[in-house]
């Protein structure tokens, strides 16, 4: 399989993305889930008919655990 | 800004006109609500929905447009009360008895009543997972008249193989988004399966990333910055708390997998209070990093085991690989620069991703 792995030379170079950002910003400043706003979760139509869930509940990440199928 | 919603699932009828494969309800019969109960129904929702801004009806099944003589009745007959919050209506259907005048009664209430059509892809998908009923939908109709609506999309296991395919189908045929969701109580565990799968989330992933303006499927919707998050797993859904449904006899459930029609276990809902619980976290999953954003269906759970934390693990192995096709989709964005996210969302998404690859790049 693997047709989603990332090989070690990609992993590194994320890797180092954060090492970049750890030197403009603290590990505190960049771990706050603070960022997220309300404004990421309004209910859109198609919350409307999605039955058993709930975007206040699930934030919008509820996937389908309620489905109609 | 976010409105506090009730949602009441009237069960219209337990009767469906198809026999899908992956069906979850076991009790199939003829039954039908009586209009009277509807009514009733309806009426102390408002009575009873103080800590709610508004309210969504659902009509639900089996296949609700079989009785859709009594959908008609009560969105007109709620239209002529003098109900005292907002109010609408929600249809999820095959769409195969969506014809003709029922279509121009639908066109003349779409502001209050939103539709939703189920559909698997491509023909030759949609007819093994429904009942060959392809043909028997018009589905301009549903594409013309509720384009933000999308296409609702079961993913089965005999032609998860194609669900490239079927998800390319339907943006063509019209459905600029496209709900996909895998079936619960599915078998999705076997090796050969599991390759098809991871397959067709990197064709997806390739597609994105050479199409970064077409909205990514929901398939794809996960926060992976919620995986370093170490609150207690948040409740899934509404079920029981902002939702509830109703039975055709008029018998109130939590959710509509706990309705007899759906479930094969003895109920006891009065020992399920939903209000009272404050970890929904399963025990035995604690250990897994994915818990957070796992989908858990609590009626689901109830059905297998009897009890609503004990996750059902069909969707074990999907998850997986949706956090794994997630995790290798934005590593691919960030190394593009495609990802518009703050430093902290790249920073927790790394991490993820990082955490991600390392635990499941086996799959």
């Amino acid at each position: 399989m693997g047709d989603l792995k990332l090989s070690n030379i990609e992993i590194e170079k994320l890797a180092n993305i954060n090492k970049k950002l750890l030197k403009n910003y603290s590990k505190e400043t960049l771990s706050s889930r603070e960022y997220i706003g309300s404004e990421r979760y309004e209910m859109t139509s198609s919350c409307k008919g999605c039955s058993g869930t709930c975007e206040k509940t699930c934030q919008g990440n509820c996937d389908g655990a309620c489905f109609v199928q | 800004m976010m409105v506090n919603r009730k949602v009441i699932m009237l069960t219209v009828t337990e009767s469906c006109n198809l026999d899908c494969v992956y069906c979850y309800e076991g009790q199939k019969s003829q039954k039908n609500m009586d209009i009277e109960v509807a009514k009733n129904i309806i009426t102390d929702a408002f009575v009873n929905s103080d800590d709610f801004e508004e309210i969504e009806f659902d009509f639900f099944g089996g296949e609700p447009t079989i009785q859709k003589e009594t959908i008609m009745e009560l969105v007109e007959w709620s239209f002529s009360q003098n109900f005292n919050k907002p109010f609408y209506f929600f249809l999820e259907t095959n769409g195969t008895l969506v014809h003709g005048e029922f279509q121009d009664w639908l066109v003349k209430h779409k502001d209050h009543l939103y539709v939703g059509l189920s559909i698997d892809g491509t023909p030759e998908t949609h007819n093994k997972n429904r009942s060959n009923s392809y043909e028997q939908i018009d589905i301009d109709f549903f594409a013309k008249n509720y384009p933000s609506q999308g296409a609702r999309m079961t993913i089965g296991n005999d032609t998860v193989g194609n669900l490239f395919n079927d998800i390319m189908h339907l943006h063509k045929i019209g459905f600029s988004k496209v709900d996909a969701f895998f079936a619960f109580g599915v078998d999705w565990s076997s090796k050969t399966t599991k390759e098809k799968i991871s397959r067709e989330f990197r064709k997806l992933c390739d597609y994105y990333l050479s199409n970064p303006d077409v909205p990514e499927n929901r398939l794809f919707d996960i926060d992976l910055a919620m995986l370093i998050d170490n609150d207690p797993v948040k409740k899934w859904c509404g079920s029981g708390v902002d939702i509830i449904s109703v039975a055709v006899d008029g018998k109130i459930y939590p959710c509509h997998m706990f309705q007899p029609n759906s479930t094969n276990t003895p109920l006891q809902l009065d020992n399920i209070d939903f209000h009272s619980i404050k970890d929904f976290s399963d025990t035995s999953c604690s250990e897994c990093m994915l818990e957070q954003i796992c989908p858990n269906c609590y009626g689901m759970n109830y059905c297998i085991s009897g009890d609503i934390l004990r996750r059902e693990r069909s969707l074990c192995d999907i998850t997986k690989i949706r956090a794994l096709a997630v995790s290798y989709l934005r590593a691919k964005q960030i190394e593009k620069g495609i990802l518009n996210i703050s430093p902290q969302e790249t920073y927790q998404t790394i991490e993820s991703i990082r955490k991600i690859q390392e635990n499941f790049g086996y799959i």
